[in-house]
């Protein structure tokens, strides 16, 4: 639906001076399709506020209009999706915290068809059918439903209710934008730029420290962004933080990040900061990242956090227009915005009667200041005695009206009942310093009378804490001088301790300072909906209904009730849960204890956690020196693990099947050529490599002689079959090991493992040659007659060179170790050359290949060809739970130990019944088998019947004509002959159990 | 003892891992350029048999730990107690290996030719720590990573061995099939770096 409807009239609630917006520049944007205009230096929030509009979104469960509740990142209520254009959708932003820039698109969330007349805020009128945990109670439908094994719950309520609830709607584009990463170290990370934060960053920067300050916010500042009356060092507040960034800008060593928020604390003083730095631009360069991940190593963190204003829990407290009192303070400061023009503060605590005075004193006509406390403070009274403000004390609120926004407050006080009407409602219980990164540190925190707010119980060992994070309510000049503290302490302790100047000093003492407030639990509360998580629609009735059913944890009412567990985790929520909780269990707030806290602090992007790890850079894709010849050649590639190996090398007019055949009847007939190049490889080398080798393998390669090579199997502890590969020993102190192309890097490492730890009295050492070695696989009959004229020093004849021989020589004048193998049952040979020769002597063996008829062959054909012979691999014969014997393969003989021998000892080792490798016939004419096929005695098993073994390798045989197959039968070779089923959903295949060696099973062909 | 071989040419030649690879740079930032070629040994020796290796070696081994020495065109990177990457000027060097082999008769240790096994990237520029620091975890500072010092870590998914060689030029040695990723690495941070300061400097920003 698209509309251009201008608003009626122009920022009408933007004062005609003051803020710190940039009045000379205007900027026009949408909200659900109605153009509005603001200024640079706005968020979203401030410039609807400034035009008048308060309904923002609906909320999660029950549609209720909502509001902009606060006026940072703690904002629960005020969701909205910014798209800047059809790739760029993002969902769930705080208008809050959403700069303004020329030409941006918001739209609300959860609504529908439109924000005044949303057809689900049904819901809200059936809240009594909705209660905390109703979704475990009530949709817990027959389990049979539908499908088999599909509950009604997964098949219908669960699809239904999650279309229902809900925020914005996830981008289904793929994101088009780049996010960069940066790490990071420095001596003292500082979080948060308000004056306690720019104290510390100037105090550690004074001290010799290495700073990193980092504020969540477009400007750096924090409160004192909303300061106009303050001035500190003599000069007004936000002079002295345009002086601050400027000599800490001036410092080498200080790193200021606006727009970055820490967001999580990791071990090992790790911490995790996501920079916004093309958002608030009207037209960014679309490769300019956007967002960079900063991973920041620091020795110690002032946490100058804040403190997030708790609101008061009444009947119907979630109207548009009823807002933290200290938000309203900010958009009046900081922005020039009028939240409304007749207010009714609602308050726990005397800060709120500050906030009422300035309101008053800019022309907002204040009904009165309801104070919920049974004895308001005489500091707050004294603050508003002079403009002649009507107070209420010890008044209880019934609750409020107005469909779209806030129109009147009913309050209680004696036997009277009055209503207030209004515009916008301010309330206010008190601070909650903010000390998520305290509590994500494993910070334990609890309940303080005195201070009225969660406080921790201990400090941490690399944290300091500064301002209001260390004190709810800290005026200014005290938060300058805990911050300027910390950030000494901080330097002092991280080994930086040049004397500093004294901390900056503010001129009055600002805050009403130790105003008594009352437990969030003795707030009186009156019957009605009163909103706790305004972001979960979690209710007092909701937590006291949880109490009611026996919860008694913090943690299980969390989940029960879901209080806490929106995007914004119960930022302004969570205090007073755990007060309604406490008085529904009659309990003290400070044994209630609480929730911990989790990363991150505010949602973070995926794109910022992926930084570059995306399309070709997503992981290293690995190619042999050969690959570019391959390429040319036309290969076509597979993946197998990072590698990219040469599948097929298909012909003109040729399929893979085909190619493929003509690629096995090739290397059977004359001679085939491999790139075996990705095999892993290591060099063990020292007096005691014999030995050591001898204690890895099963096989014993204590006396294999020099210029002989051995097949072997290498266990792990448990017994069960790792790795394969040739040990090939070059000289008496040194071997050339290959492992399988995925174990590479697990071999290396468990030998390493066993080196250092078990067998430190052995002298040799492990090197990877993996990538120093272009390894080309010749093979065939022809195998020798192709690389006679290309090698010298090497005698080739089977005499010289017999099978599972070794030699060194030369390839077309290029250094190789030559090794007589064979994967392929036919006379084989694999030439290794250093790396950067490899595409050279393949081609050229390519050529002459060619030219006497022999063929390139890829991985398909390489598996084909072992399996024809009956040769395993390591991950498809083996699947960690086989052990030697079970592969028909030796099982280590006599006193000799090697790693997993013992455990081949065990009695369930012994067991007859153990799974066995044996080969499949196919009785039937089908193609191969599937891979994987279980393999059951009655082609038609009832359900539930256990398999006799499964297929682990399958390919059509060119040499044989038809389908052959490898499979792990229970019983092994025992079965030899007997019939077998592999049910598939197009009917029961049935197979022959056969020997696993199809081809040359004298191996005749190997020793040509 | 050269063998006769080592002066017979190669029919074939060898190919550089960063061969068809472009190197990223930027005016002002860093610029990617492949390293000198240069034979590569790992030298695996205890204490005593560092030691005796001194007459093949000069003082090449005394460094300490993650620091480079060099001596006579040849370079010891050492990686660990017992553990060496010697770069040695000209590529495939057989007189290096076989003065180690000479002067460590009988000493027990290990050395194993891995020239081919690597490849050499050179990133130099004012701006080389930044352009590093997107994906290497370790500082890299003066104070965290002084001229000499050579260590394994990472960059991006790539496992390196990076050498400091001077105040703004860093050597990184990449294994082969991980070097066409660490150049795409490179240049994409390159490229975000160079378009983050491009947007720090316009106005109004």
């Amino acid at each position: 639906m698209k509309r251009e409807r201008m608003a009626a009239t122009a920022e009408q609630f933007r004062m005609a001076v003051g803020g710190r917006i940039d009045r000379g520049q205007r900027l026009s944007f949408t909200f659900d399709g109605i153009t509005y205009t603001g200024h640079p230096g706005d968020t979203l929030a401030s410039a609807l506020l400034a035009n008048g509009v308060h309904l923002v979104g609906r909320s999660f469960k029950y549609h209720r209009p909502r509001g902009i509740l606060s006026a940072g990142s703690e904002e629960p209520n005020a969701l909205v999706t910014v798209k800047r254009d059809w790739r760029r959708v993002t969902p769930n932003l705080r208008a809050t915290e959403v700069e303004l820039y020329d030409g941006l698109v918001a739209e609300s969330q959860n609504r529908w068809p439109s924000l005044e007349r949303d057809a689900a805020s049904l819901n809200d009128r059936l809240s009594a059918l909705l209660p905390a945990g109703f979704y475990y109670k009530t949709f817990m439908g027959p389990k049979g439903f539908g499908r088999v094994g599909r509950s009604a719950w997964k098949q219908v309520y669960e699809p239904a209710i999650r279309r229902m609830a809900g925020l914005g709607k996830a981008p289904i584009e793929a994101d088009p934008d780049r996010y960069a990463s940066r790490f990071a170290h420095c001596d003292v990370l500082v979080a948060g730029g308000g004056p306690a934060g720019l104290a510390a960053a100037l105090a550690a920067a004074e001290a010799g420290s290495s700073v990193i300050l980092a504020d969540e916010q477009a400007e750096i500042g924090g409160s004192l962004l909303a300061e106009t009356h303050i001035k500190i060092d003599g000069t007004p507040a936000w002079d002295w933080v345009g002086r601050t960034l400027q000599r800490l800008a001036g410092y080498d060593r200080v790193l200021l990040l606006p727009r970055t928020t820490v967001f999580g604390a990791y071990p090992d003083q790790m911490f995790g900061l996501a920079e916004r730095i093309s958002d608030h631009l009207a037209e960014p360069d679309p490769v300019l990242p956007r967002e960079r991940l900063w991973q920041v190593r620091a020795k110690k963190i002032v946490l100058a956090t804040g403190a997030i204003e708790r609101p008061l829990v009444f009947p119907d407290n979630d109207r548009p227009g009823i807002m933290l009192a200290g938000a309203v303070e900010t958009y009046l400061h900081r922005y020039g915005v009028l939240a409304g023009t007749r207010a009714v503060v609602v308050t726990a605590c005397d800060e709120a009667y500050g906030v009422a005075r300035d309101l008053a004193g800019h022309g907002v006509r204040v009904e009165a200041i309801v104070d919920v406390r049974e004895e308001a403070g005489d500091g707050g009274r004294e603050l508003v005695r002079t403009a002649g403000t009507r107070v209420i004390g010890n008044a209880t609120v019934l609750g409020t009206t107005g469909r779209h926004r806030v129109s009147a407050v009913n309050v209680e006080f004696g036997r009277v009942r009055e209503s207030l009407a209004c515009d916008v409602v301010l309330m206010s219980a008190g601070w909650q310093p903010t000390l998520h990164l305290f509590s994500q540190m494993r910070g334990k925190l609890r309940w303080s009378d005195d201070e009225q707010a969660l406080m921790p119980i201990a400090s941490l060992e690399n944290v300091h804490l500064a301002g209001a994070a260390a004190r709810a309510g800290a005026s200014v000049r005290a938060a300058l001088g805990s911050g300027h503290a910390a950030g000494e302490a901080a330097s002092k302790a991280s080994g930086k301790s040049i004397a500093v100047a004294s901390p900056p000093l503010a001129d009055v003492d600002d805050r009403v300072e130790a105003s008594p407030r009352p437990p969030a639990r003795s707030a009186r509360v009156a019957d009605g909906r009163a909103f706790v998580d305004f972001q979960n629609d979690v209710t007092s009735k909701d937590i006291r209904l949880a109490a009611r059913e026996g919860f008694r944890s913090v943690e299980h009412v969390k989940r029960y009730t879901t209080s806490g567990m929106a995007t914004d985790q119960g930022k302004t929520s969570n205090v007073n849960a755990l007060g309604v909780m406490a008085g529904a269990l009659d309990t003290d707030l400070a044994a209630l204890g609480h929730t911990t806290f989790r990363a991150p602090f505010t949602p973070v992007t995926f794109g910022t956690l992926a930084g570059s790890a995306r399309g070709v850079l997503f992981d290293p894709v690995r190619r042999t020196p050969i690959d570019p010849s391959a390429r040319e050649r036309g290969a076509i590639f597979e993946a197998v693990g990072q590698w990219e190996r040469a599948r097929f090398f298909p012909r003109v007019g040729e399929d893979m099947h085909s190619a493929v055949a003509r690629e096995c009847r090739t290397a059977r007939s004359s001679v085939g050529v491999f790139d075996a190049s990705t095999l892993g490889k290591i060099e063990v080398v020292g007096p005691d490599a014999a030995t050591f080798l001898d204690r890895m393998y099963v096989n014993g390669l204590a006396k294999l002689p020099v210029g002989r090579c051995r097949y072997a199997i290498m266990l792990n502890e448990a017994g069960f079959v790792m790795d394969d590969g040739i040990v090939a020993r070059m000289a008496p102190d040194r071997f050339h090991v290959t492992t399988t192309t995925g174990g590479a890097a697990r071999v290396l490492a468990h030998m390493e493992d066993y080196l250092q730890t078990e067998f430190t009295d052995l002298a040799c050492w492990l090197t990877s040659v993996t990538e120093q070695w272009g390894v080309i696989a010749v093979q065939g009959p022809r195998a020798r007659e192709l690389l006679m004229p290309l090698v010298e020093d090497v005698d080739l004849s089977s005499s010289a060179l017999p099978h599972m021989g070794l030699a060194e020589g030369r390839v077309l004048g290029v250094p190789m170790r030559l090794f007589r193998v064979s994967f392929t049952g036919e006379l084989g040979y694999e030439i290794n050359v250093p790396a950067g020769f490899a595409r050279g002597v393949w081609d050229e063996i390519a050529k002459q290949a060619e030219a006497i008829g022999g063929a390139l062959y890829g991985t398909e054909a390489m598996h084909v060809l072992r399996a024809e012979k009956g040769y395993i691999i390591v991950g498809q014969e083996s699947d960690g739970t086989v052990i030697p014997r079970d592969l028909g393969l030796p099982m280590g003989a006599g006193k000799r130990d090697f790693v997993g021998k013992r455990s081949l000892a065990r009695p369930d080792m012994q067991k007859t019944d153990r799974p066995g490798l044996v080969g499949l016939e196919c009785v039937d004419d089908g193609g191969p088998l599937d891979e994987g096929a279980q393999l059951t005695q009655r082609p038609d098993p009832p359900a539930g019947t256990p398999a006799s073994g499964y297929v682990t390798s399958s390919y059509a045989s060119p040499l044989l004509g038809r389908p052959i197959a490898l499979a792990l039968v229970n019983g092994g070779r025992a079965r030899m002959g007997e019939v077998l089923y592999a049910p598939m959903p197009v009917g029961a295949r049935k197979v022959r159990v056969v020997a696993p060696v199809f081809y040359d099973p004298e191996g005749a062909r190997l020793n040509a | 003892m050269p063998d006769r071989g080592a002066e017979r040419l190669s029919i074939v030649a060898s190919i550089s891992p960063l061969a068809g690879l472009t190197l990223p740079g930027r005016q002002g930032l860093v610029q990617v350029r492949e390293a000198p070629a240069s034979g590569r040994l790992v030298l695996r020796a205890g204490p005593d048999s560092a030691r005796r290796l001194a007459s093949a070696m000069g003082t090449a081994l005394e460094g300490r730990i993650n620091m480079a020495v060099t001596v006579e065109g040849c370079t010891a990177l050492r990686l660990g107690p017992d553990e060496w990457l010697l770069l040695a000027d000209a590529e495939g060097d057989p007189w290096l290996a076989a003065r180690i082999a000479e002067a460590g008769r009988g000493v027990p240790m290990a050395v194993v030719d891995v020239s081919h096994r690597s490849a050499g990237v050179l990133v130099e520029g004012g701006s080389v720590e930044d352009v590093l620091a997107a994906g290497c975890p370790l500082p890299l500072d003066g104070t965290g990573f002084p001229v000499g010092r050579a260590t394994r870590t990472v960059i991006g998914k790539a496992e390196v061995v990076l050498w400091r060689q001077s105040g703004d030029r860093f050597r990184i040695e990449v294994a082969t099939s991980f070097a066409a990723y660490l150049v795409a690495y490179l240049g994409a941070v390159i490229a975000d770096e160079a378009m983050i300061r491009r947007a720090r400097l316009q106005p109004g920003r």
